[in-house]
Protein backbone atom coordinates (compact mmCIF):
# COMPACT_ATOMS: atom_id res chain seq x y z
CA UNK A 1 0.00 0.00 0.00
CA UNK A 2 3.02 2.45 0.43
CA UNK A 3 6.28 2.39 -0.46
CA UNK A 4 9.69 4.08 0.20
CA UNK A 5 12.46 3.82 -1.57
CA UNK A 6 16.17 5.58 -0.53
CA UNK A 7 13.77 8.62 -0.13
CA UNK A 8 15.29 11.69 1.20
CA UNK A 9 14.22 15.23 1.74
CA UNK A 10 16.18 18.19 2.36
CA UNK A 11 14.22 21.63 2.64
CA UNK A 12 15.14 24.91 0.88
CA UNK A 13 16.86 25.81 4.30
CA UNK A 14 18.93 23.23 4.23
CA UNK A 15 17.71 21.35 6.92
CA UNK A 16 17.81 17.27 6.00
CA UNK A 17 14.60 15.87 7.45
CA UNK A 18 14.71 12.16 5.71
CA UNK A 19 17.47 10.40 5.15
CA UNK A 20 17.72 6.76 2.78
CA UNK A 21 13.99 6.05 4.02
CA UNK A 22 12.74 2.44 2.82
CA UNK A 23 9.66 1.97 4.29
CA UNK A 24 6.69 -0.89 2.50
CA UNK A 25 3.67 -0.75 4.55
CA UNK A 26 1.19 -3.40 3.62
CA UNK A 27 -2.86 -3.49 3.00
CA UNK A 28 -4.67 -3.06 6.62
CA UNK A 29 -1.39 -2.91 8.46
CA UNK A 30 -1.20 -1.12 11.80
CA UNK A 31 2.31 0.82 12.28
CA UNK A 32 3.13 3.57 14.80
CA UNK A 33 6.05 5.89 13.69
CA UNK A 34 7.71 7.12 16.63
CA UNK A 35 11.05 8.94 18.04
CA UNK A 36 11.55 12.72 19.34
CA UNK A 37 10.60 15.98 17.89
CA UNK A 38 12.11 16.40 14.48
CA UNK A 39 13.23 13.05 13.67
CA UNK A 40 11.01 13.35 10.39
CA UNK A 41 7.77 11.66 11.20
CA UNK A 42 5.58 14.83 9.92
CA UNK A 43 7.93 15.02 7.14
CA UNK A 44 6.91 11.37 6.20
CA UNK A 45 3.52 11.50 6.28
CA UNK A 46 3.45 14.30 4.34
CA UNK A 47 4.95 12.87 1.61
CA UNK A 48 2.25 10.08 2.13
CA UNK A 49 -0.40 12.32 1.32
CA UNK A 50 1.67 14.39 -1.30
CA UNK A 51 1.90 17.79 0.49
CA UNK A 52 5.87 17.16 -0.25
CA UNK A 53 7.93 15.90 -2.91
CA UNK A 54 11.48 13.59 -1.66
CA UNK A 55 14.42 15.44 -2.48
CA UNK A 56 15.41 12.16 -3.95
CA UNK A 57 14.24 8.26 -4.32
CA UNK A 58 10.53 7.13 -4.51
CA UNK A 59 7.44 7.43 -2.70
CA UNK A 60 4.63 5.06 -4.29
CA UNK A 61 0.86 5.25 -3.14
CA UNK A 62 -1.38 2.39 -3.51
CA UNK A 63 0.39 2.04 -6.45
CA UNK A 64 1.00 5.58 -7.64
CA UNK A 65 4.58 7.09 -7.77
CA UNK A 66 3.85 10.56 -6.05
CA UNK A 67 7.06 12.44 -7.93
CA UNK A 68 5.24 11.28 -11.30
CA UNK A 69 1.74 12.28 -10.25
CA UNK A 70 1.01 15.51 -12.42
CA UNK A 71 -0.69 18.36 -10.19
CA UNK A 72 -3.95 18.01 -11.62
CA UNK A 73 -4.25 14.17 -9.94
CA UNK A 74 -3.25 14.71 -6.93
CA UNK A 75 -6.80 15.52 -5.28
CA UNK A 76 -7.56 12.06 -6.10
CA UNK A 77 -4.80 10.70 -4.41
CA UNK A 78 -5.69 12.71 -1.59
CA UNK A 79 -8.85 11.32 -1.53
CA UNK A 80 -7.76 7.97 -0.78
CA UNK A 81 -5.82 9.05 2.16
CA UNK A 82 -7.39 10.41 5.03
CA UNK A 83 -5.51 12.76 7.55
CA UNK A 84 -5.86 13.39 11.27
CA UNK A 85 -3.64 16.16 12.49
CA UNK A 86 -2.88 16.88 15.96
CA UNK A 87 -3.85 20.64 15.89
CA UNK A 88 -7.55 19.62 14.01
CA UNK A 89 -7.55 21.56 11.31
CA UNK A 90 -11.62 22.34 11.38
CA UNK A 91 -12.92 24.74 9.03
CA UNK A 92 -14.29 27.19 12.15
CA UNK A 93 -16.97 28.64 9.64
CA UNK A 94 -18.43 25.41 8.72
CA UNK A 95 -20.99 23.47 11.76
CA UNK A 96 -19.09 19.94 12.38
CA UNK A 97 -21.59 18.06 10.08
CA UNK A 98 -20.81 20.29 7.60
CA UNK A 99 -17.38 20.38 8.27
CA UNK A 100 -17.20 16.27 8.09
CA UNK A 101 -19.67 16.73 4.95
CA UNK A 102 -17.57 18.82 2.91
CA UNK A 103 -14.83 15.95 2.20
CA UNK A 104 -18.05 14.01 0.84
CA UNK A 105 -19.07 17.36 -1.56
CA UNK A 106 -15.60 17.61 -2.60
CA UNK A 107 -15.73 14.18 -4.55
CA UNK A 108 -19.01 15.53 -6.04
CA UNK A 109 -21.28 13.14 -3.86
CA UNK A 110 -24.53 13.49 -4.56
CA UNK A 111 -26.64 15.21 -1.72
CA UNK A 112 -28.84 11.85 -0.21
CA UNK A 113 -25.13 10.52 -0.17
CA UNK A 114 -23.40 13.36 1.44
CA UNK A 115 -26.52 13.04 4.37
CA UNK A 116 -26.26 9.47 5.26
CA UNK A 117 -22.44 9.00 5.45
CA UNK A 118 -21.97 11.96 7.23
CA UNK A 119 -24.87 10.81 9.75
CA UNK A 120 -23.54 7.45 10.19
CA UNK A 121 -19.78 8.48 10.43
CA UNK A 122 -20.89 11.59 13.00
CA UNK A 123 -22.83 8.22 15.02
CA UNK A 124 -19.71 6.01 14.78
CA UNK A 125 -17.87 8.28 16.71
CA UNK A 126 -20.55 9.54 18.74
CA UNK A 127 -21.18 13.04 17.26
CA UNK A 128 -24.34 12.90 16.06
CA UNK A 129 -25.69 15.42 19.32
CA UNK A 130 -22.89 17.71 18.23
CA UNK A 131 -23.67 18.12 14.30
CA UNK A 132 -25.42 21.40 14.26
CA UNK A 133 -22.06 23.05 16.84
CA UNK A 134 -18.82 25.12 15.16
CA UNK A 135 -15.56 23.44 15.85
CA UNK A 136 -15.38 26.52 18.74
CA UNK A 137 -18.27 25.44 20.80
CA UNK A 138 -16.85 21.96 21.18
CA UNK A 139 -14.51 20.17 23.66
CA UNK A 140 -11.03 19.02 22.26
CA UNK A 141 -11.58 15.44 22.09
CA UNK A 142 -15.00 16.17 20.14
CA UNK A 143 -12.67 18.29 17.68
CA UNK A 144 -10.10 15.61 17.42
CA UNK A 145 -13.31 12.72 16.83
CA UNK A 146 -14.75 15.50 13.91
CA UNK A 147 -11.13 15.34 12.33
CA UNK A 148 -11.10 11.46 11.94
CA UNK A 149 -14.99 11.16 10.94
CA UNK A 150 -13.77 13.85 8.19
CA UNK A 151 -11.06 11.75 7.40
CA UNK A 152 -12.55 8.35 7.38
CA UNK A 153 -16.37 9.87 5.46
CA UNK A 154 -14.72 8.50 2.14
CA UNK A 155 -13.88 5.81 3.16
CA UNK A 156 -9.86 5.68 2.39
CA UNK A 157 -7.37 3.15 1.42
CA UNK A 158 -4.95 4.86 4.27
CA UNK A 159 -5.60 6.98 7.44
CA UNK A 160 -2.40 9.13 8.02
CA UNK A 161 -2.71 10.91 11.90
CA UNK A 162 -0.45 12.94 13.05
CA UNK A 163 -0.37 12.88 17.14
CA UNK A 164 -4.03 12.70 16.93
CA UNK A 165 -3.85 11.90 20.80
CA UNK A 166 -1.34 15.04 21.57
CA UNK A 167 -3.46 17.70 22.71
CA UNK A 168 -6.21 14.87 24.83
CA UNK A 169 -6.48 13.83 28.46
CA UNK A 170 -5.23 9.71 29.12
CA UNK A 171 -8.95 9.12 28.85
CA UNK A 172 -10.28 10.34 25.87
CA UNK A 173 -6.53 9.35 24.38
CA UNK A 174 -7.28 5.68 24.75
CA UNK A 175 -10.68 6.37 23.63
CA UNK A 176 -9.49 7.76 20.04
CA UNK A 177 -6.98 4.61 19.78
CA UNK A 178 -9.83 2.39 20.31
CA UNK A 179 -11.34 4.12 17.45
CA UNK A 180 -8.55 4.05 15.20
CA UNK A 181 -8.20 0.31 15.95
CA UNK A 182 -11.54 -0.39 15.41
CA UNK A 183 -11.16 1.28 11.74
CA UNK A 184 -7.53 -0.41 11.13
CA UNK A 185 -10.17 -3.80 11.84
CA UNK A 186 -12.70 -3.04 9.01
CA UNK A 187 -9.71 -2.93 6.67
CA UNK A 188 -8.34 0.66 6.53
CA UNK A 189 -4.02 0.73 6.54
CA UNK A 190 -3.38 2.98 9.43
CA UNK A 191 -0.25 5.16 10.06
CA UNK A 192 0.24 6.72 13.48
CA UNK A 193 3.29 9.31 14.67
CA UNK A 194 3.24 9.45 18.06
CA UNK A 195 4.65 10.49 21.36
CA UNK A 196 3.03 8.34 23.49
CA UNK A 197 4.72 5.05 24.37
CA UNK A 198 2.21 4.10 27.14
CA UNK A 199 -0.35 4.08 23.96
CA UNK A 200 2.23 2.24 21.62
CA UNK A 201 2.65 -0.55 24.15
CA UNK A 202 -1.16 -0.50 25.13
CA UNK A 203 -2.12 -1.24 21.73
CA UNK A 204 0.89 -3.03 20.58
CA UNK A 205 1.11 -2.93 16.80
CA UNK A 206 3.99 -2.48 14.56
CA UNK A 207 6.58 0.18 15.59
CA UNK A 208 8.91 2.12 12.73
CA UNK A 209 11.54 4.00 15.31
CA UNK A 210 12.40 7.39 13.51
CA UNK A 211 16.29 9.55 14.84
CA UNK A 212 17.47 12.41 12.58
CA UNK A 213 15.70 11.48 9.70
CA UNK A 214 16.11 7.43 9.40
CA UNK A 215 15.02 4.44 10.50
CA UNK A 216 16.54 2.84 13.23
CA UNK A 217 14.40 0.27 14.08
CA UNK A 218 11.22 -1.54 12.72
CA UNK A 219 9.30 -4.19 15.22
CA UNK A 220 6.48 -6.27 14.79
CA UNK A 221 4.42 -6.98 17.60
CA UNK A 222 1.41 -8.96 18.11
CA UNK A 223 -1.61 -7.24 19.44
CA UNK A 224 -2.48 -7.92 22.63
CA UNK A 225 -5.32 -9.78 23.28
CA UNK A 226 -6.49 -6.81 25.91
CA UNK A 227 -7.46 -4.29 23.14
CA UNK B 1 -23.94 15.81 -7.86
CA UNK B 2 -25.86 17.43 -10.37
CA UNK B 3 -25.12 20.53 -11.74
CA UNK B 4 -28.29 22.13 -9.94
CA UNK B 5 -27.09 20.87 -6.44
CA UNK B 6 -23.00 21.94 -7.90
CA UNK B 7 -24.32 25.44 -8.49
CA UNK B 8 -26.37 25.99 -5.35
CA UNK B 9 -23.84 24.36 -3.10
CA UNK B 10 -20.95 27.23 -4.32
CA UNK B 11 -23.72 29.63 -4.25
CA UNK B 12 -24.16 28.65 -0.13
CA UNK B 13 -20.74 28.61 0.19
CA UNK B 14 -20.19 31.76 -1.32
CA UNK B 15 -22.78 33.69 1.02
CA UNK B 16 -21.59 31.72 4.08
CA UNK B 17 -18.25 32.96 3.05
CA UNK B 18 -19.71 36.43 2.75
CA UNK B 19 -21.62 35.88 6.25
CA UNK B 20 -18.80 34.77 7.91
CA UNK B 21 -16.15 37.33 6.81
CA UNK B 22 -18.57 40.43 7.06
CA UNK B 23 -15.68 43.21 7.59
CA UNK B 24 -13.73 42.26 4.29
CA UNK B 25 -17.28 41.45 2.80
CA UNK B 26 -18.16 45.45 3.59
CA UNK B 27 -14.82 46.48 2.96
CA UNK B 28 -15.06 44.70 -0.55
CA UNK B 29 -18.41 45.93 -1.43
CA UNK B 30 -17.13 49.48 -0.05
CA UNK B 31 -14.31 49.45 -2.35
CA UNK B 32 -16.48 48.71 -5.42
CA UNK B 33 -18.58 50.83 -4.93
CA UNK B 34 -16.64 53.88 -4.69
CA UNK B 35 -15.08 52.73 -7.76
CA UNK B 36 -18.03 52.62 -9.37
CA UNK B 37 -19.24 55.46 -8.61
CA UNK B 38 -16.21 57.53 -9.33
CA UNK B 39 -16.44 55.63 -12.92
CA UNK B 40 -20.22 56.24 -13.03
CA UNK B 41 -20.31 59.81 -12.76
CA UNK B 42 -17.49 59.97 -15.37
CA UNK B 43 -19.56 58.22 -17.96
CA UNK B 44 -22.73 60.13 -16.49
CA UNK B 45 -20.78 63.31 -17.48
CA UNK B 46 -19.76 61.84 -20.51
CA UNK B 47 -23.02 61.60 -21.30
CA UNK B 48 -24.40 64.70 -20.98
CA UNK B 49 -21.65 66.23 -22.70
CA UNK B 50 -21.52 63.86 -25.41
CA UNK B 51 -25.72 64.55 -25.73
CA UNK B 52 -25.18 68.75 -25.34
CA UNK B 53 -22.62 68.60 -28.56
CA UNK B 54 -24.49 65.77 -30.82
CA UNK B 55 -27.60 68.79 -29.81
CA UNK B 56 -25.38 71.49 -31.40
CA UNK B 57 -23.69 68.88 -33.96
CA UNK B 58 -27.35 68.21 -35.11
CA UNK B 59 -28.01 72.02 -35.64
CA UNK B 60 -25.14 72.48 -37.72
CA UNK B 61 -25.55 72.71 -41.87
CA UNK B 62 -23.26 73.38 -44.31
CA UNK B 63 -25.32 75.47 -47.47
CA UNK B 64 -23.51 75.52 -50.56
CA UNK B 65 -24.48 78.31 -53.09
CA UNK B 66 -25.02 77.27 -56.82
CA UNK B 67 -23.96 80.11 -59.53
CA UNK B 68 -28.03 81.52 -61.60
CA UNK B 69 -25.31 80.55 -64.62
CA UNK B 70 -24.64 76.42 -63.35
CA UNK B 71 -26.66 73.92 -65.49
CA UNK B 72 -28.60 71.21 -64.34
CA UNK B 73 -25.98 68.15 -65.33
CA UNK B 74 -23.48 69.84 -63.14
CA UNK B 75 -25.98 70.83 -60.24
CA UNK B 76 -26.69 67.24 -60.41
CA UNK B 77 -23.12 65.95 -60.44
CA UNK B 78 -22.58 67.85 -57.72
CA UNK B 79 -25.36 66.05 -55.95
CA UNK B 80 -24.47 63.05 -56.77
CA UNK B 81 -20.80 63.94 -55.64
CA UNK B 82 -22.13 64.60 -52.26
CA UNK B 83 -23.91 61.65 -51.68
CA UNK B 84 -20.94 59.94 -52.67
CA UNK B 85 -18.91 61.76 -50.10
CA UNK B 86 -18.08 60.12 -46.86
CA UNK B 87 -17.96 64.09 -45.11
CA UNK B 88 -21.54 64.33 -46.23
CA UNK B 89 -23.97 63.09 -43.84
CA UNK B 90 -27.00 63.45 -45.70
CA UNK B 91 -27.69 66.56 -48.25
CA UNK B 92 -30.89 68.30 -49.02
CA UNK B 93 -31.74 70.12 -52.39
CA UNK B 94 -33.32 73.61 -52.06
CA UNK B 95 -34.20 75.53 -55.02
CA UNK B 96 -34.39 78.83 -55.51
CA UNK B 97 -38.02 79.07 -55.22
CA UNK B 98 -38.63 77.33 -52.02
CA UNK B 99 -35.17 79.32 -50.27
CA UNK B 100 -37.72 82.57 -51.03
CA UNK B 101 -40.56 80.50 -49.60
CA UNK B 102 -38.46 80.31 -46.18
CA UNK B 103 -37.47 83.29 -45.98
CA UNK B 104 -41.08 84.69 -46.47
CA UNK B 105 -42.41 82.65 -43.78
CA UNK B 106 -39.37 83.83 -41.27
CA UNK B 107 -40.21 87.54 -42.35
CA UNK B 108 -43.81 86.99 -41.47
CA UNK B 109 -45.54 91.11 -41.85
CA UNK B 110 -42.51 92.52 -42.84
CA UNK B 111 -42.51 89.98 -46.15
CA UNK B 112 -43.33 93.23 -48.33
CA UNK B 113 -39.12 94.18 -48.17
CA UNK B 114 -38.93 91.07 -50.72
CA UNK B 115 -42.39 91.12 -52.81
CA UNK B 116 -41.17 94.48 -53.70
CA UNK B 117 -38.15 92.96 -55.30
CA UNK B 118 -38.92 92.52 -59.05
CA UNK B 119 -37.12 88.77 -59.32
CA UNK B 120 -35.90 85.99 -56.38
CA UNK B 121 -32.47 87.26 -55.68
CA UNK B 122 -31.55 84.34 -54.12
CA UNK B 123 -29.37 81.19 -55.48
CA UNK B 124 -30.24 77.25 -55.63
CA UNK B 125 -28.50 75.75 -52.50
CA UNK B 126 -27.73 72.83 -51.08
CA UNK B 127 -28.34 72.01 -46.95
CA UNK B 128 -25.65 69.53 -46.21
CA UNK B 129 -25.11 67.46 -42.88
CA UNK B 130 -21.62 66.88 -42.06
CA UNK B 131 -20.25 63.74 -40.61
CA UNK B 132 -18.99 64.67 -37.05
CA UNK B 133 -15.62 63.20 -38.04
CA UNK B 134 -14.82 64.92 -41.31
CA UNK B 135 -12.43 67.98 -41.49
CA UNK B 136 -14.97 70.68 -42.58
CA UNK B 137 -12.01 73.58 -43.77
CA UNK B 138 -10.90 70.57 -46.09
CA UNK B 139 -14.72 70.03 -47.35
CA UNK B 140 -15.19 73.78 -48.02
CA UNK B 141 -11.42 74.33 -49.75
CA UNK B 142 -12.77 71.31 -51.94
CA UNK B 143 -16.15 72.58 -52.79
CA UNK B 144 -15.09 76.07 -53.12
CA UNK B 145 -13.26 74.93 -56.20
CA UNK B 146 -16.06 73.78 -58.11
CA UNK B 147 -17.07 75.19 -61.20
CA UNK B 148 -20.71 75.09 -60.19
CA UNK B 149 -20.45 76.45 -56.67
CA UNK B 150 -20.70 80.39 -55.95
CA UNK B 151 -20.25 80.22 -52.09
CA UNK B 152 -19.90 78.25 -49.20
CA UNK B 153 -21.43 79.03 -45.87
CA UNK B 154 -19.50 77.05 -43.51
CA UNK B 155 -21.11 79.06 -40.38
CA UNK B 156 -18.82 80.50 -37.62
CA UNK B 157 -15.36 79.26 -36.36
CA UNK B 158 -17.08 77.40 -32.93
CA UNK B 159 -18.76 75.09 -35.12
CA UNK B 160 -15.76 73.36 -36.20
CA UNK B 161 -14.37 73.77 -32.75
CA UNK B 162 -17.53 71.54 -31.47
CA UNK B 163 -16.91 69.15 -33.69
CA UNK B 164 -13.26 68.84 -32.64
CA UNK B 165 -14.74 68.77 -29.18
CA UNK B 166 -16.94 66.15 -29.81
CA UNK B 167 -13.97 63.85 -30.72
CA UNK B 168 -11.99 65.24 -28.08
CA UNK B 169 -14.51 64.02 -25.21
CA UNK B 170 -15.12 60.52 -27.00
CA UNK B 171 -11.56 60.34 -26.91
CA UNK B 172 -9.94 61.32 -23.64
CA UNK B 173 -13.36 59.69 -22.36
CA UNK B 174 -12.70 56.41 -23.43
CA UNK B 175 -8.94 56.56 -22.29
CA UNK B 176 -10.48 57.54 -18.32
CA UNK B 177 -12.82 54.91 -18.80
CA UNK B 178 -9.88 52.57 -18.83
CA UNK B 179 -7.49 53.87 -16.49
CA UNK B 180 -10.78 54.76 -13.75
CA UNK B 181 -11.44 51.01 -14.71
CA UNK B 182 -8.15 49.24 -14.42
CA UNK B 183 -7.27 51.23 -11.04
CA UNK B 184 -10.56 49.93 -9.95
CA UNK B 185 -9.73 46.05 -10.47
CA UNK B 186 -5.99 47.31 -8.61
CA UNK B 187 -8.12 48.31 -5.49
CA UNK B 188 -11.04 45.17 -5.95
CA UNK B 189 -8.55 43.04 -6.51
CA UNK B 190 -6.21 44.01 -3.31
CA UNK B 191 -9.19 43.77 -1.13
CA UNK B 192 -10.08 40.34 -2.14
CA UNK B 193 -6.95 39.79 -1.81
CA UNK B 194 -6.88 40.28 1.72
CA UNK B 195 -10.34 38.35 1.89
CA UNK B 196 -9.01 35.65 0.25
CA UNK B 197 -5.37 36.05 2.29
CA UNK B 198 -7.51 35.38 5.47
CA UNK B 199 -8.86 32.20 4.71
CA UNK B 200 -5.67 30.79 3.46
CA UNK B 201 -6.04 28.00 6.59
CA UNK B 202 -9.45 27.31 5.00
CA UNK B 203 -8.59 26.69 1.17
CA UNK B 204 -5.60 24.65 2.51
CA UNK B 205 -7.80 22.37 4.60
CA UNK B 206 -9.99 22.16 1.59
CA UNK B 207 -7.09 21.12 -0.52
CA UNK B 208 -6.15 18.16 1.86
CA UNK B 209 -9.18 16.79 1.56
CA UNK B 210 -9.20 16.31 -2.09
CA UNK B 211 -10.53 19.71 -3.31
CA UNK B 212 -9.37 20.17 -6.86
CA UNK B 213 -8.10 23.56 -7.84
CA UNK B 214 -11.45 24.63 -9.41
CA UNK B 215 -13.50 23.29 -6.25
CA UNK B 216 -11.69 25.74 -3.86
CA UNK B 217 -11.79 28.28 -6.10
CA UNK B 218 -15.45 28.30 -7.14
CA UNK B 219 -16.87 30.12 -4.20
CA UNK B 220 -14.45 32.36 -3.86
CA UNK B 221 -15.39 33.43 -7.64
CA UNK B 222 -19.13 33.50 -6.80
CA UNK B 223 -18.45 35.40 -4.06
CA UNK B 224 -16.07 38.00 -5.71
CA UNK B 225 -18.82 38.06 -8.58
CA UNK B 226 -21.92 38.75 -5.54
CA UNK B 227 -19.58 41.20 -4.19
CA UNK B 228 -19.43 43.08 -7.06
CA UNK B 229 -22.75 43.10 -8.32
CA UNK B 230 -23.81 44.44 -4.68
CA UNK B 231 -21.41 47.13 -4.51
CA UNK B 232 -22.15 48.35 -8.20
CA UNK B 233 -26.12 48.37 -6.99
CA UNK B 234 -25.21 50.64 -4.05
CA UNK B 235 -22.82 52.68 -6.37
CA UNK B 236 -25.90 53.36 -8.82
CA UNK B 237 -28.00 54.10 -6.14
CA UNK B 238 -25.64 56.59 -5.05
CA UNK B 239 -25.03 58.23 -8.17
CA UNK B 240 -28.88 58.32 -8.99
CA UNK B 241 -29.58 60.10 -5.65
CA UNK B 242 -26.38 62.63 -6.22
CA UNK B 243 -27.40 63.42 -10.12
CA UNK B 244 -31.07 63.80 -9.21
CA UNK B 245 -29.78 66.93 -6.42
CA UNK B 246 -27.34 67.99 -8.84
CA UNK B 247 -29.91 68.56 -11.05
CA UNK B 248 -32.00 70.08 -8.60
CA UNK B 249 -29.47 72.33 -7.88
CA UNK B 250 -28.89 72.82 -11.57
CA UNK B 251 -32.74 74.14 -12.37
CA UNK B 252 -32.47 76.41 -9.27
CA UNK B 253 -29.32 78.55 -10.67
CA UNK B 254 -30.46 77.96 -14.20
CA UNK B 255 -33.90 77.00 -14.65
CA UNK B 256 -34.27 77.53 -19.01
CA UNK B 257 -31.32 74.17 -19.23
CA UNK B 258 -32.97 71.38 -20.59
CA UNK B 259 -31.90 67.96 -22.34
CA UNK B 260 -30.12 66.19 -19.82
CA UNK B 261 -29.18 62.31 -19.57
CA UNK B 262 -32.59 61.18 -18.24
CA UNK B 263 -34.00 57.80 -17.02
CA UNK B 264 -33.86 55.61 -20.18
CA UNK B 265 -29.58 56.94 -20.08
CA UNK B 266 -29.46 56.07 -16.11
CA UNK B 267 -31.17 52.32 -16.64
CA UNK B 268 -28.59 51.85 -19.05
CA UNK B 269 -25.85 52.93 -16.97
CA UNK B 270 -26.89 51.22 -14.13
CA UNK B 271 -26.99 47.61 -16.78
CA UNK B 272 -23.06 48.60 -17.44
CA UNK B 273 -22.36 49.54 -13.67
CA UNK B 274 -23.74 46.26 -12.41
CA UNK B 275 -22.03 44.26 -15.16
CA UNK B 276 -18.68 45.99 -14.52
CA UNK B 277 -19.39 45.25 -10.76
CA UNK B 278 -19.79 41.60 -11.91
CA UNK B 279 -16.61 41.19 -14.22
CA UNK B 280 -14.61 43.09 -11.42
CA UNK B 281 -15.80 41.42 -8.19
CA UNK B 282 -14.63 37.73 -10.69
CA UNK B 283 -11.30 39.19 -11.94
CA UNK B 284 -10.68 40.52 -8.54
CA UNK B 285 -11.51 37.33 -7.09
CA UNK B 286 -9.30 35.50 -9.92
CA UNK B 287 -6.27 37.65 -9.87
CA UNK B 288 -6.36 37.22 -6.15
CA UNK B 289 -6.48 33.71 -6.27
CA UNK B 290 -4.02 33.17 -8.42
CA UNK B 291 -1.55 35.17 -6.88
CA UNK B 292 -1.91 32.90 -3.33
CA UNK B 293 -1.55 29.91 -6.31
CA UNK B 294 -4.96 28.89 -5.32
Amino acid sequence: MIQMYNVTKTYSSGVEALRGINLGIKKGEFVYLVGPSGAGKTTLMRLIYRDELPTSGHVVIDGRNIERLHESRVPYLRRSVGVVFQDFRLIETKTVFNNVAFALRVVGAPSDEVNEKTHRVLEMLGLKHKANLYPSQISAGEKQRVCIARALVNDPAILVTDEPTGNLDPELATDIMRILMEINNRGTTVLMATHNMGLVEQFARRIVHLVAGKVISDQEKVPRSAD
Amino acid sequence: MSLFESLSFHLREALDGIKHSKVMAVATITSIALSLFVLGAFLLFLKNANLFLSRLHDQYKLVVYIKDQADTDSVTQLKRRFEGDPAVESVVYIPKEDALKLVLADLGEKDWIVKTLEKNPLPDSFELKINERADVADLVRRLQSDRAVSRVSSGQEWVAAILRAVLLVRYVGFALVFVLGFTSLLIVGNTIWVTVYARRDEVAIMRLVGATNWFVRTPFLVEGLLTGVVGAVLSFVLLVVGYRLLLGQLQTVAPGLSGFAGWPELKRLGGQLVMMGGVLGFLGSLVSLRRLSV
